[in-house]
């Protein structure tokens, strides 16, 4: 089975994976069955994962949701419990980690103190007993694609955070691995070097072609930077899929917090036919389409209207006549429009923020300015929004 | 008036504590003030006042067999326990750091043991082994008294720069494709000579002042301390503070050289 | 490799390889280790147990009679008694005045050193290594009737004899045992400071408590372990001293470490010889457990 693809069957409790949409081409790490159990707690759950070659992938999650010890059974630094990994069709299972073609950025700063920095890139090359002008030149080539060319006799305590962590990439490329892993290399940092670095990784990736693996927390990063990205909770994948696939229809109430997304709301299924849900958040009720893993009815789950999904306008611009109260009159009422008041005005720039109060609940609305007025706090409004953009999901 | 002085030593920063810690200062040094005063004093007689200053003490020091084959026997003694120590003992606070295994208290408690005994103990027991095997006493038998007797401190002294150790500098050194020889020769050996030769410092400094063990092992061959021991018990010998000064400068001199690397347990 | 395979594969049980591989390993690079201290020290000290209970013809003979004779002239001669208890006198007073001398020195040297701290500790370790019989030795020449002390106190005009009870005396042994034991107790306790935070202690001050309360309260409990472990080497050390006493104790300092080497060195009486032994390592076993205790203790 060509392709990606990621826990079919397995776990219960898991959404059936967005369709691939990756390069099509060899397979360049294929976990299967693959579990790891410390002492106190079950780290790695069953799993099943295959990356394309020349992927971004990254994974993301809560510390503790088994991403880095994923991360670290492909590099061989961890033995799963039960489970095989393969590295372009080579069962690498029982194979140390030293045997293996990958190589591991590590999230702390791990050059040798007791080494130049050129020393250290070419610590790999060396090892392999490459001719000492071979070994120049990777040297030469590692250090330019991190744009670090002249630090070569540097020591490594002379080296910032930043430059360091471009060292230790140097030194992981200087090896020509088949795949690179990257364990939240950039946490350590400012937040500008890490933006910075972040456009930087995405260059290299693309230049070299090679299979990037990233295992991060920061959910900006993994979106910005992946093609794929596959979120982690407690040692399990939950979803996997692109990073627009994602952001526009979250799968569960975890991956939307975990998103940053505003406005989840718990509810029940009322009703469920022709691919479209009613659902019930107690006083309210809104229609959204079944997502892709379908809930049945009865079923409590969670859905998100996103910030930017709502249209906002002040009460005083419509007629009297349509200034209905946005709270139904029956429970089987579907809401069309809520009727609110501003409690908070963010003026971001190209953005602003209101935090609208209706139907009891506060909002999160999101609007870009343009030309429009912002509004001001205390603007009795109403928010509409579009049934298709009302994204149900399972309450995990 | 005293009170003015009190106040004006306050503003200095000068309080009791100071004042104490100089006093305990010069209580430490006193006797090697003495020592050091009385191998230069030209009287044979170890009283008060110093009468005139000469040299001789030295000389008769050196001059004596007794006293240059003690320094050969102490410094070959110091040497072999100091080799024998660094290679057990690296071996296995190297192992015990970095691997976790379950046998590692029991491993550890037994070789801090004999540091929980009067040297005494162990000095008897040893001497009643070799009784019972019929073997001679020689600097061997001293060898292994020291050995013994200065493993736990060696061990204590590198586990504890040991932990300092990122294990993370390893597992980058093998995911480079490092072999477990070629991660120890190029990664983990040189970050830790700092820490063992500091550690087989102390070895050589334990062994070469070192008594009440060797007191029990010792065969015909003595070793310094010994030597000194016998000659003080004979009589009033006042060329053992010219030995005794000697051994200060030794162990000045070998503190001053391996500054570097004791430094950094304190800093 | 196709997903039925997969399957396969994950039904077979896969064995721990690498772990085991490296714990055989490790076992075996400690092996040296093991078989020196197995020969050198644990087989001694079981031999020397199970001489304690032989019988002694002298002069290095035993019979293989077993019998529990030494341990009851040990406990019931009132020489060993005296001499036991000189040595717990001793070895106790002893241990806490170096305790309570060397604490304020490590205090200063963590807490209110800057740039000195090296040096100073530098300079206590020379002290340490100049020579154990030799400071003994020194000692002699400062107590003794001409030495440095009795001189010194006859030309201020204090005393006009010499003060005999200042050498060959167990104030001597007291003294000089006290006086050795100091650098590696600083050593201890600065070692045990150097993970307390001194923004704790300010933080104590800021609340209101005094130098000595902040001490007592905050520090002590801090280096507790610190502490404790001065007081077990020292107690040890001092207690096991048989050269100071022959050297500087004369008839009133004398402590059962000589006992002991004189029954193996001059009598050959090795079973009481080791039964005195036991018998002062159970002492320091009912120590540990004591200062384990003590442990746990929170400060004043």
């Amino acid at each position: 089975m060509t392709g990606i693809d990621t826990m079919a069957t397995r776990s219960p409790h898991t959404q059936p994976l967005a369709s691939q949409t990756g390069p099509e081409g060899r397979v360049a790490v294929r976990l299967e069955s693959v579990t790891k159990q410390f002492a106190t707690e079950t780290a790695v759950h069953p799993l099943d994962l295959a990356i394309q070659d020349g992927e971004f992938v990254t994974l993301l999650g809560p510390s503790g949701c088994g991403k880095t010890t994923l991360l670290r059974m492909i590099a061989g630094l961890e033995s799963p419990d039960d489970g095989t990994v393969t590295i372009f069709g080579e069962d690498v299972t029982d194979r140390p980690a030293n045997k293996r073609p990958v190589n591991l950025v590590f999230q702390r700063v791990t050059l040798f103190p007791h080494l130049t920095v050129a020393e250290n890139v070419a610590f790999g090359p060396r090892l392999r007993r490459v001719d000492r002008r071979e070994t120049e030149q990777k040297v030469r080539a590692a250090l330019e694609l991190v744009r670090l060319p002249d630090f070569g006799g540097r020591r490594v305590t002379e080296l910032s955070g930043g430059q360091a962590q471009r060292i230790a990439l140097a030194r992981a490329i200087a090896n020509e691995p088949k795949v690179l892993l990257l364990d939240e290399p950039l946490s350590a940092l400012d937040l500008e070097i890490r933006r910075q670095l972040q456009a930087e990784l995405k260059d290299i990736h693309r230049r070299l072609g090679l299979t990037f693996i990233y295992v991060t927390h920061d959910q900006e990063e993994a979106m910005s930077m992946s093609d794929r990205v596959l979120v982690m909770r407690q040692g399990r994948i939950v979803q996997a899929g692109s990073p627009v696939e994602i952001y526009r229809r979250p799968g569960s109430a975890f991956v939307a917090r975990f998103l940053g997304m505003a406005n989840v709301l718990p509810v029940k299924v009322a009703a469920a036919e022709k691919g479209w849900l009613q659902l019930d958040a107690g006083d309210l009720q809104f229609r959204a389409r079944q997502p892709a893993a379908p809930l049945p009815m009865g079923q409590s789950a969670a859905m998100v209207i996103r910030p930017d999904s709502f249209e906002l306008t002040p009460l005083d611009l419509e007629p009297e006549a349509d200034q209905r109260g946005g709270a139904p009159s029956g429970a089987a009422a579907v809401a069309a429009s809520l009727v609110g008041r501003i409690q908070d005005v963010r003026f971001i720039g190209s953005v602003v923020h209101y935090r609208v109060h209706a139907a009891g609940r506060d909002w999160q609305v999101s609007a870009r300015t343009g030309h429009e007025e912002v509004l001001t706090e205390g603007t009795p409004v109403r928010l509409t929004w579009r049934e298709e953009e009302v994204i149900a999901m399972s309450d995990q | 008036m005293v009170r003015r002085f009190r106040r004006r030593l306050r503003r200095r920063g000068i309080g009791l504590l100071h004042v104490y810690v100089a006093m305990l200062l010069l209580f430490l040094f006193l006797p090697l003030a003495v020592l050091i005063l009385f191998s230069f004093s030209a009287s044979g007689q170890l009283r008060f006042p110093i009468t005139g200053l000469s040299l001789r003490w030295y000389q008769e020091a050196f001059g004596n067999s007794s006293v240059v084959s003690g320094i050969v026997a102490s410094l070959e003694v110091a040497v072999a326990t100091g080799i024998i120590v660094t290679l057990v003992g690296t071996l296995a606070a190297t192992i015990v750091n970095r691997h976790r295994f379950r046998g590692a208290g029991v491993v550890t408690s037994l070789m801090l043991a004999p540091a929980a005994l009067p040297g005494l103990v162990i000095g008897v027991a040893l001497l009643n082994f070799y009784g019972d095997l019929h073997l001679t006493l020689s600097l061997a038998t001293v060898v292994v008294g020291h050995v013994i007797y200065t493993l736990p401190y060696f061990y204590l002294v590198l586990s504890a720069r040991l932990k300092r150790f990122d294990p993370m500098l390893e597992e980058a050194a093998a995911d480079m494709g490092a072999s477990g020889w070629q991660r120890f020769r190029r990664v983990v050996a040189p970050l830790i000579s700092p820490a063992v030769i500091a550690s087989a410092f102390v070895v050589l400094a334990l062994s070469w002042d070192e008594f009440q063990v060797t007191f029990f092992t010792i065969g015909d061959q003595s070793t310094l301390p010994l030597v000194i021991w016998s000659r003080s018990r004979l009589s009033i010998d006042p060329s053992v503070n010219a030995i005794g000064t000697l051994m200060i400068a030794g162990s000045l001199l070998v503190v001053f050289f391996t500054r570097r690397f004791i430094a950094d347990s304190y800093s | 490799m196709g997903i039925d395979q997969g399957v396969l594969t994950a039904a077979l049980p896969r064995p721990r390889v690498a772990a085991t591989r490296r714990r055989r390993w490790s076992l075996f690079l400690l092996l040296p280790v093991g078989v020196v201290i197995t020969l050198g020290f644990v087989l001694p000290i079981a031999l020397l147990f199970v001489k304690s209970f032989e019988t002694s013809l002298g002069y290095g003979q035993v019979t293989g009679h077993l019998t529990l004779s030494s341990y009851i002239t040990a406990v019931t001669s009132p020489l060993y008694r005296t001499l036991a208890v000189n040595t717990l006198e001793i070895g106790g007073i002893g241990t806490l005045l170096t305790l309570l001398l060397s604490f304020p020195l490590a205090y200063f040297i963590r807490f209110r050193l800057r740039r000195g701290q090296n040096t100073i500790l530098l300079l206590i370790m020379i002290s340490l290594f100049a020579g154990y019989i030799v400071k003994i030795f020194a000692w002699t020449t400062i107590l003794g009737s001409y030495g440095l002390v009795n001189t010194g106190l006859e030309r201020i005009g204090l005393i006009s004899q010499p003060l005999g009870f200042l050498i060959f005396s167990k104030l001597a042994v007291l003294i000089v045992v006290t006086y050795l034991s100091i650098p590696v107790s600083v050593l201890i306790l600065t070692g045990a400071m150097q993970n307390v935070d001194p923004g704790l202690l300010e933080n104590a001050r800021d609340l209101g408590a005094s130098g000595l309360r902040t001490v007592t309260s905050v520090l002590v409990p801090l280096v507790m372990t610190g502490i404790v472990g001065s007081l077990a080497y020292g107690f040890i050390v001092i207690s096991g001293d048989y050269v100071t006493p022959q050297l500087v104790g004369g008839t009133t300092g004398q402590m059962i470490g000589v006992a002991i080497s004189d029954q193996f060195v001059n009598v050959g009486n090795e079973p009481l010889g080791s039964a005195l032994s036991f018998l002062m390592l159970a002492v320091f076993a009912v120590l540990y457990f004591l200062l384990t205790r003590l442990e746990k203790f929170k400060g004043v």
